[in-house]
């Protein structure tokens, strides 16, 4: 029998905006697997993952009352932890392989491939096994849908920079994928 | 079995990971409650750190309105500063022998100014030049209270008057001035055609000289600068203007309206 008594999200809000521990804990266990998920797709393991969702989740509470009720709270509290993590790219910058647009070429797409095969964790794997500017460019571009501009601006890096980071961090991904599905196959068959 | 776009890339990836859950670290919450411990203990310890500062400032500011004492500055005259007023003119009347007030009557501030007026008009029209200029110089102690008496305050001399008193005609504005210091100066100014050469050789011993304009002030700069007896140019008031040429020595060609 759960004895634990379940709050409404209008509740939840409301006890964080007053800064009760009980209503903030809820937050946290209602999001922080969604969360941590964002920052799993940022981080380059588990261990950064966990410290960006925790670092996401304290400026949640600091900041809560800046959310005025536009649009959804879960949308602004993921927007949280995808500025915590360019946050910390930013900070961990260190050195990062700009290529530039001109040396890219349009690479023939001839290759086949069954998508179905492949699961969230070897995928997580693979954006993971980028570089930390490819990563954050795929991911902010791919999934979070920001533009080359804004993440140009959010990186402090140009559009053109932007462009060919995507454009490099697709043909590493392609190529995982399918010497990934290549092996799935052979083992399928084998 | 399809090519693989770049869109086909992306949606791989947006579909598999976009909402991806993944079970966070037991200590996590723990760690992210001792940082919000942590900042309620930094907002608690400010807290009264405000409390204090914003205290001692009311303290001081009701200290400045209610216990701060009051220094009265008195710009304008009332019957208590006449009495004042009177008491230092009276000084200064005794020192010289020249009356000023009546000694029958309190007056108010403006009727002593007016009688003052009055009575020292009567004394130039009777005495002689109206370029005179009486330097009193009254003991420190008959002017004790001179705090209270009013700065300076001009004495005007209208139409009629002037032509009552026929000394008085060129007499443009009479000055009377308590200065700070121990010396009560009463002046006149002759008017402006008389003032540069009045300046360097009627003046010679650097007595004070008066500029009221900025006519005034050129026929001094011009009279420091040209030597000769008839400068260079000369401003003087007319009816027409304020500040009118009537005087230009060129050497060859001179000019003089007057």
């Amino acid at each position: 029998m759960n004895l634990e008594h379940k709050y409404s999200l209008e509740e939840i809000i409301k006890g964080c905006l007053e800064k009760k521990a009980r209503y903030q804990e809820s937050l946290y266990k209602l999001m922080a697997p969604k969360m941590l998920g964002v920052c799993m797709r940022y981080a380059k393991d588990q261990f950064e993952a966990e410290d960006m969702m925790q670092s996401g989740f304290v400026k949640v509470f600091r900041k809560i009352e800046m959310y005025k009720g536009e649009g959804s709270f879960e949308g602004w509290v993921r927007r949280i932890m995808v500025n915590t993590s360019i946050e910390f790219y930013r900070k961990n910058l260190r050195s990062l392989n700009v290529v530039d647009i001109t040396e890219i070429k349009e690479q023939e797409v001839s290759t086949s491939f069954d998508m179905g095969s492949l699961n969230a964790k070897d995928l997580l794997i693979l954006i993971q096994g980028l570089s930390a500017g490819y990563r954050m460019v795929f991911n902010m571009y791919a999934i979070e849908g920001f533009s080359h501009k804004e993440i140009a601006s959010e990186l402090g890096i140009t559009e053109g920079a932007s462009k060919s980071q995507l454009s490099r961090a697709r043909a590493i991904l392609r190529q995982q994928v399918l010497k990934m599905e290549g092996q799935v196959y052979e083992t399928n068959v084998g | 079995m399809k090519q693989m776009l770049d869109n086909d890339i992306d949606n791989l990836f947006k579909s598999s990971l976009g909402d991806v859950e993944f079970k966070p670290a037991a200590e996590s919450w723990k760690k992210i409650s001792l940082q919000l411990q942590l900042d309620n203990k930094q907002e608690k310890n400010i807290l009264p750190v405000w409390l204090a500062a914003a205290s001692i400032l009311i303290i001081i500011t009701l200290g400045l309105k209610f216990f701060t004492p009051k220094e009265v500055i008195r710009l304008t005259g009332n019957s208590t500063q006449g009495f004042v007023i009177m008491d230092d003119i009276r000084a200064v009347e005794h020192k010289t022998n020249i009356k000023y007030l009546p000694v029958e009557k309190e007056l108010s501030l403006n009727e002593i100014k007016r009688e003052n007026e009055k009575r020292f008009l009567s004394m130039l029209a009777r005495k002689g030049s109206p370029s005179e200029e009486r330097k009193i110089t009254p003991k420190k102690e008959n002017l004790s209270r001179r705090n209270n008496f009013p700065a300076s305050f001009p004495l005007n001399i209208n139409k009629d008057t002037r032509e009552e008193i026929p000394h008085l005609q060129d007499i443009k504005l009479l000055t009377i001035t308590a200065p700070d210091a121990n010396e009560l100066v009463l002046a006149t100014e002759t008017p402006a055609t008389n003032i540069p050469d009045a300046d360097k050789e009627s003046n010679p011993s650097g007595r004070k000289s008066f500029i009221n304009s900025v006519g005034d002030l050129v026929n001094f700069v011009i009279a420091k600068v040209d030597g000769r007896n008839q400068k260079l140019f000369h401003v003087s008031k007319t009816e027409e203007s304020d500040m009118e040429i009537t005087q230009i020595n060129l050497g060859l060609i001179k000019y003089n309206k007057n």
